[in-house]
């Protein structure tokens, strides 16, 4: 049986209200949803996704209010209900599942005792029967072996399978609806899938109407039958999947859709995404002949700019006085690859898979176990010369994951890039040293303006901006970028790396580029390594990494990419 | 579809902080401490012109006043408003001049382990390991020990003096400090920033000092308040075991501890009026203290 109106919200206006501002966060949003269906709701952050969903079972954070509108279902306007009768729907007839399964389950109680206190809430039976229902829930969801593992805590499962006991957690109250916020968002590119699987599968099973909101594409694309776009509070698009992502109507979704990266074809760069950043054009190239950047650039003739031999390091995981005792992560293993000078090379693995151990490493801001590693031919490690050393570090500059804790929040931004001039005496007095900030700021696509601001003036891409151009102050040849863009949005994201990309070419750069995120790599990089738990499986051309993949770890991922192209 | 505004990514939230946080530093209980304390720093400051009389002056200050009752009038004519202690001296003179004492030993004690606790701290949080661990055990020693024992027999081995007072409750207060650096350092030390920092081959001092620092000493400016009032009551029990500042130039400790001898005779006022004063300076500066944390934390925007 198809309930056709399973979930209708009408009109609905959601505004936050505090002594500076007003905030409209829904503005006049209507969205249907019939039973055994999985509606996407999709855009980046500050689109009022999120609220949406918190709004339907009455848990907008204060100052948040409805203003107007009807959230009707099954027949029942849920808008000013009050919380009592609220209680007998939120858990029972409307499930959730929230972003982290981390901290939405309670870290000192049984995955059992949980499951059975939210079925003996929402049902009235007694304990076995609630826990073969619990053990039931946990076979439904994936769990093996459920009955040993009712007696586990939340630590002892992986993300995944949290996530999993979430899933069962919200389907204890048999609920018709459930909500899914950001339900993959922490979770590996593998975990993901099988997350998306389980929940597309249980809706058609279950008849249950499905919510995913969700910022990434992707996943809409793998999972969701209708999807709904917004930005900034008002719904822009709604439509079937396949008619929203290969023929998107409104420009917002065209240009979202065009700042994905993709994984089937390498592009040059991202095009007609200026809808979001329009304002952040560079306005000239930089000729390194005549720009500062390129003073004294002394050429180095090596052909291998990086070199990395048979690299380990190893992290304590427990410490103890009898060294029999102690337990070691072995974060990098042998690893050995070149890089050539001018070339992207790309460093793919799922989080705890030693690539950002690598970046550290070669940036020496952690020390290596044994190995070698060679900048420009200049062996870097165990060299009793700290100059030679310095010199050659000064060669590699990173750019950091996070960029709001990368820039040092008590510092104006001139400040911040004119540190690593005045520290190396790059420009001769204080005037010149504005003159090249401005100038790098401009190349980096943020206005002079901005150099008497704060870091925490500005947005997370604006801040990225800013790190590079601090990273090109000190003149690097070769750049290392630790997942730089995956704290951004999809579109500020595609304009990072259209403005890496054409520093890249401008400047001669050699990059080192990490990355969990293949389609992310496909487009930025020449050759690509892909990690394992500390070791390297296989190391090709982007090309053939992604066409003709031999490692059976890399064919697994690769298939696990979630694309757009294949819609169903 | 209603009309839709495309914002651009860099809208800017300004303003807002300084409205929020004079919102803050309104509030009543934020400002009576503050009047207060700035009423009691005013005294300490002007004391020789605020006094009635001197009472340290030797051609002023006369036996036969001794132990007026408050209100009295003394024999040079003017009132002594807290009445006269047993060598006749003007207990209010007295106390604003004991004020000053103790506000002298109390803030440049707090300055001084501040500054102390501040660089072992930094050291600690930066380099961890060893250092970390040496640094810390030390710390903790130090800590074991009740601060006041550690001052009587720091005061023991130095002598008498102000300046070996506020060296003595320098050393006991120091590890304080160096405890709440550290575990800032430790959360700035593990950020970004400052790893972009050694990245550009800045020396470790160099980080320390110009990225470490800045952004670890926050949570020192409200501990710095607390901690001055408990120097003050420190300072002020040292006096009144007589191990204290000298007794010619007495805080209000010793002026407590002078009134003692007098208490069960019916003269109070000697004890009772230097007491109620360092009740007052020390509630004053720690609500003041309190109302600090609550304005300069950001999730507390009421």
């Amino acid at each position: 049986m198809v309930i056709k109106n399973l979930l209708e919200i009408d009109d609905l206006n959601i505004r936050f209200m505090s002594d500076q501002e007003t905030v409209n966060a829904v503005r006049d949003v209507s969205i249907t949803l019939s039973s055994g269906e999985v509606l996407g709701i999709v855009g980046e952050s500050g689109a009022g996704k999120s609220t949406i969903g918190n709004a339907i079972v009455n848990l907008l954070d204060a100052p948040g209010e409805i203003v107007k509108g009807k959230v009707i279902f099954e027949g029942q306007n849920l808008v000013g209900m009050d919380d009592k009768a609220m209680r007998t729907i939120r858990g029972k007839k409307i499930g959730m599942i929230f972003q982290d399964p981390q901290t939405s389950l309670n870290p000192i109680m049984t995955i059992g005792n949980q499951l059975i206190e939210t079925i003996r809430f929402t049902k009235d039976i007694d304990d076995v029967s609630a826990y073969n229902e619990a053990t039931e829930l946990l076979e439904s969801v994936g769990i093996d072996n459920p009955k040993l593992r009712m007696k586990s805590y939340p630590h002892q499962f992986s993300g995944g399978m949290r996530q999993r006991v979430v899933i069962a957690l919200s389907l204890a109250g048999n609920p018709d609806l459930i909500i899914a916020d950001e339900p993959t968002t922490a979770l590996d590119v593998s975990v993901q899938s099988q997350i998306l699987e389980l929940i597309k599968s249980l809706c058609k099973k279950r008849r249950l109407g499905v919510i995913i909101i969700t910022h990434d594409i992707g996943v809409i694309a793998n999972i969701a039958d209708r999807v709904t776009v917004m930005y900034n509070g008002s719904i822009v698009e709604t439509g079937l999947v396949r008619q929203v992502l290969l023929s998107p109507k409104h420009d917002y979704t065209k240009s979202l859709i065009a700042a994905v990266p993709r994984s089937d074809i390498k592009l040059k760069r991202f095009q007609s995404i200026d809808f979001i950043e329009g304002n952040t054009h560079r306005n000239k190239r930089i000729n390194l002949d005549n720009h500062w950047l390129g003073e004294k650039l002394n050429q180095k003739k090596s052909a291998k700019a990086i070199s990395v031999i048979d690299l380990n390091k190893e992290f304590i995981l427990k410490n103890s006085i009898l060294f029999k005792n102690r337990i070691y992560l072995k974060a990098v293993n042998n690893v050995s690859f070149d890089i050539n000078k001018g070339e992207s090379f790309g460093i793919v693995g799922e989080s705890g898979s030693g690539k950002s151990t690598i970046a550290r490493l070669i940036a020496g801001l952690i020390k290596v176990d044994t190995g070698s590693i060679k900048i420009f031919d200049q062996e870097v490690v165990n060299n009793k010369n700290r100059g030679e050393v310095i010199n050659s570090q000064r060669d590699v500059q990173m750019i950091f994951q996070d960029p709001y804790s990368s820039l040092n929040p008590r510092m104006k931004v001139q400040d911040i890039i004119a540190e690593p001039i005045k520290f190396y005496k790059t420009a001769s007095d204080d005037n010149m040293i504005i003159e090249i900030v401005s100038d790098l700021l401009n190349h980096v696509g943020m206005s002079k303006a901005d150099l008497l601001k704060y870091p925490n003036q500005f947005s997370g891409g604006q801040r990225q901006r800013i790190s590079i151009a601090r990273a090109l102050a000190s003149r690097p040849k070769i750049l290392i970028c630790d997942e730089p863009t995956s704290s951004l949005d999809v579109s500020v994201q595609a304009h990072i790396l259209n403005l890496l990309k054409d520093l890249q070419d401008e400047l001669g750069l050699t990059m080192l580029f990490i990355s969990h995120d293949l389609p992310v790599i496909r487009q930025m990089c020449d050759r690509v390594a892909v990690m394992r738990k500390g070791n390297i499986c296989e190391i090709n051309t982007t090309e053939n990494i992604f066409n003709k993949p031999k490692h059976s770890y890399t064919k697994e991922l690769i298939s696990l990419i979630p694309k757009i192209e294949s819609v169903n | 579809m209603s009309e839709i505004k495309f914002i651009s990514e860099n809208k800017i939230n300004i303003g807002t902080n300084s409205k929020i946080l004079l919102r803050k530093f309104t509030r009543p209980s934020t400002l009576i401490s503050l009047g207060l304390l700035f009423l009691i720093i005013f005294c300490a400051l002007f004391a020789s012109i605020l006094a009635p009389t001197n009472p340290y002056d030797l051609k002023v200050v006369s036996i036969l006043d001794s132990r007026l009752s408050p209100g009295d009038k003394m024999l040079n004519g003017t009132v002594a408003w807290l009445g006269t202690d047993g060598a006749g001296r003007d207990v209010l003179s007295a106390i604003i001049f004991g004020l000053r004492t103790s506000l002298v030993v109390a803030i440049s004690s707090a300055v001084i382990a501040l500054i102390a606790g501040l660089f072992v701290g930094l050291i600690a949080g930066f380099y961890g390991g060893k250092i970390d661990a040496f640094l810390m055990r030390i710390v903790d020693i130090q800590l074991s020990f009740p601060a006041i024992l550690v001052a009587l027999v720091l005061l023991a081995l130095l002598g008498k003096g102000i300046d070996k007072v506020i060296i003595a409750l320098a050393i006991v207060q120091w590890a304080i400090y160096a405890r709440t650096v550290r575990a800032a350092a430790i959360v700035e030390r593990n950020k970004e920033y400052i790893q972009a920092a050694s990245c550009l081959g800045l020396s470790n001092s160099l980080i320390i000092w110009k990225h470490l620092l800045p952004n670890s000493i926050s949570p020192l400016i409200v501990l710095a308040t607390l901690q001055t009032a408990h120097s003050i009551s420190i300072e002020a029990t040292l006096s009144f075991l007589g191990v204290g500042v000298p007794i010619t130039e007495p805080s209000l400790g010793s002026l407590i501890s002078n009134g003692f001898d007098f208490i069960l005779s019916g003269a109070y006022w000697i004890t009772f009026f230097p007491g109620l004063m360092l009740l007052a300076t020390v509630a004053a500066i720690n609500i003041f203290g309190d109302q600090l944390r609550i304005i300069l934390n950001p999730r507390v925007n009421r």
